[in-house]
């Protein structure tokens, strides 16, 4: 039977007076999504056009994805994909989809994804932003997601450092991808010499 | 929850195994259970096939070489207390084995197989890359692989065994003669994961200065870390204010994330009290052997 | 090579108790659901079932293990004793078991199969523990109704019979 709320919660039924709230029902807790923030940044060699040029290409993005499996693009910006992303015995095939919005031309946007597979459903937000130095970029990037199902509770300990290294290999792909291009650009530029 | 549907084979010996794991690079391999089982029990994992170990007594063993233990990956934690060997050649592994879970654990669960699941704050990894320890992996062609620890460990719950590959033995270099250790671990209760844990081993010379000093974390980093204390060693006998700064320095280098264990602020604060405690411990152990 | 994976049935032969039993079960069967439901021997509990309460609690071989995380496949060819099995009978019980009743060691009975047979396990090998040692020994099982001190109790009475 659902508890009665306190007193003092009618006023505001859905806030949280305290951690040790206790008179909230099982079914609302259990729905309750567990947020997680991971920020960091990583930096290329290449100049902030050309990461700016790949990070829009879904392309790009796909082989990127550790785990990609196939996407179609529903719109310009919006993707739909499956990733199978397997960590120690914990693996799953994610059906997803992500927004890219709010674009300042070479500088940043955000990203809204949403996934789900047989484990939980995830909710993300998150910013790139573009910062150049020399001839190095630094992609600055700041998620929140907001879990939800099975992998919310065995498996938090292991969630931010898994999303860490899973967010690495992306950025460590894209740097092999446009080392790749580059050479590709310099050899098909070789000037001829003279005679 | 039950676990969803999958085939079961065990192996009998361990070309066997290698063979079966051959066809079927996606399966599991099945030891003690203790990890494995709690995960496929809530739908975690959900492996195809488990390819159970049980019977292969090749991999359960304890022997000693020259310079260094070789534990066989299958050998269960009661096997590791019990042992007189490791008892007096490598008595931190011994102490560890005993803050981990409960009998009925410890009694299933297997070294080999704390390792390859990698819990942060896993006891077994954190005396093991204090120790400075080696895995042998094995792959179904029979090739072998030596790998450190510390490289072992990838991520949480990742490490770089490959589908293919079983890790076959631990190989845990002997410490010297006279040789302080200490493990502490601070748990909400009894057995439970550790908020934070801490492992060390020293040698210290006859003036009272500390030779050696490898020291270790356990629930801090993402895996168990190893820590610079260099600073301590060749350095006079070890008192207090150095303890003090050495904290310091480490408080400022780590960084713990907050789980459903404890908060990253408690942690680090655990931190700073374990490693001026192990140290400490340790020093005792080794100034008075 | 004989390598024949089967996520069909499997089957398997037990002695549970002292009696055999052979059965065919689905891999993923885990050994407490077996023992309830193949066997009906529902004296083994399931509380959590990813191995802290101990309330499924059995020995496997003599040595106490958690049946919620075994799977029914791998038991085939050993010896298990559950809780049914240490009584000679329902007029003679376990010294154990009697030593929990006259304690008033248990409440709503729930934790108590587990609990037994890890004290009994535990008393095989040290047969005058201290407090201290008993509580360590039983830190792997959970009680909600009792606080422990009677289970205790209990335990060192056990020890003296």
């Amino acid at each position: 039977m659902p508890e009665k709320p306190k007193e003092s919660a009618k006023q505001h039924p859905k806030k949280r007076r305290s951690k040790f709230d206790f008179a909230r029902p099982r079914k609302e807790i259990r729905k309750e999504k567990k947020r997680m923030n991971v920020t960091g940044e990583y930096i290329l060699e290449c100049s902030k056009e050309r990461t700016w040029r790949a990070l829009n290409d879904p392309q790009v993005l796909s082989r990127c994805t550790p785990g990609f499996q196939s996407m179609n693009v529903v719109a310009p910006d919006h993707y739909e994909g499956v990733v199978k992303v397997g960590i120690g015995s914990i693996s799953g095939t994610y059906k997803g989809e992500m927004k890219l919005s709010d674009k300042v031309d070479q500088e940043k946007y955000t990203i809204i994804g949403e996934g789900a597979g047989p484990i939980g459903i995830m909710n993300v937000t998150g910013n790139i932003e573009l910062q150049e130095l020399d001839a190095l970029t630094t992609i600055v990037y700041s998620f929140e997601a907001r879990i939800g199902g099975a992998v919310k509770g065995l498996a938090q300990r292991g969630l931010i450092p898994i999303a860490k290294y899973l967010i690495k290999q992306f950025f460590g792909s894209l740097a092999e991808e446009l080392a790749a291009e580059k050479i590709e650009n310099r050899s098909a530029h070789i000037p001829e010499t003279s005679t | 929850m039950k676990p969803c549907a999958f085939s079961y084979v065990k192996a009998s010996s361990l070309d066997n195994l290698l063979a079966i794991l051959s066809d079927n690079s996606d399966a599991k391999i099945l030891a003690g259970g203790q990890s494995l089982v709690p995960m496929m029990n809530m739908r975690l994992a959900r492996p195809e096939m488990l390819i159970d170990i049980n019977d292969v007594t090749e991999l359960r063993f304890i022997t000693e070489e020259q310079d260094h233990i070789r534990v066989g990956a299958l050998t269960r934690y009661n096997e590791i207390i019990e042992s007189d060997l490791i008892k007096a050649k490598i008595p931190l592994l011994s102490d560890v084995t005993e803050y981990i879970g409960y009998i009925a654990i410890r009694n299933r669960g297997t070294i080999g197989g704390s390792l390859v699941h990698n819990d942060p704050s896993a006891e077994i990894g954190v005396a093991l890359v204090c120790l400075g320890a080696e895995v042998v992996l094995v792959n179904s062609d029979a090739e072998e692989r030596v790998v450190p620890l510390d490289q072992f460990f990838i991520t949480t719950y990742l490490t770089d065994i490959a589908p293919d590959e079983i890790l076959r033995e631990i190989r845990i270099p002997i410490p010297a003669a006279h040789s302080g250790h200490a493990f502490k671990e601070v748990s909400r209760r009894v057995g439970d994961f550790a908020m934070a844990n801490a492992a060390a081993l020293m040698q210290v010379g006859t003036g009272g200065e500390i030779t050696s000093l490898s020291f270790s974390f356990g629930g801090i980093g993402d895996v168990p870390m190893q820590i610079d204390l260099n600073a301590l060693v060749d350095n006079g006998p070890l008192v207090e204010e150095k303890l003090d700064q050495a904290v310091t320095k480490v408080l400022r280098e780590i960084d713990p994330e907050s789980d459903n264990v404890a908060s990253g602020d408690y942690k680090k604060q655990l931190a700073g009290v374990l490693l001026k405690q192990v140290v400490s411990e340790a020093y005792d152990r080794a100034t008075n052997s | 090579m004989n390598v024949e994976a089967n996520a069909d049935k499997i089957e398997v032969t037990v002695s549970v108790n002292g009696e055999t039993y052979r059965r065919t079960i689905e891999p993923r069967m885990l050994l407490a659901d077996f023992l309830r439901i193949e066997l009906g021997l529902t004296g083994t509990h399931i509380g959590c079932e990813h191995g802290k309460c101990g309330a499924c609690t059995i020995l496997f071989d003599g040595e106490p293990i958690r049946s919620c995380l075994m799977f029914a496949a791998q038991i085939d060819g050993h010896e298990l004793t559950t809780i049914e099995g240490l009584a000679e009978s329902p007029e003679q019980l376990h010294p154990v078991q009697q030593a929990f009743i006259d304690n008033h060691a248990l409440q709503c009975g729930f934790c108590t199969p587990g609990l037994i047979m890890t004290s009994h396990a535990f008393l095989e090998e040290n047969d005058n523990p201290s407090e201290a040692e008993i509580r360590r020994a039983l830190s792997g099982n959970i009680c909600r109704c009792t606080g422990y001190t009677n289970i205790v109790k209990a335990v060192s009475d056990a020890a003296q019979r």
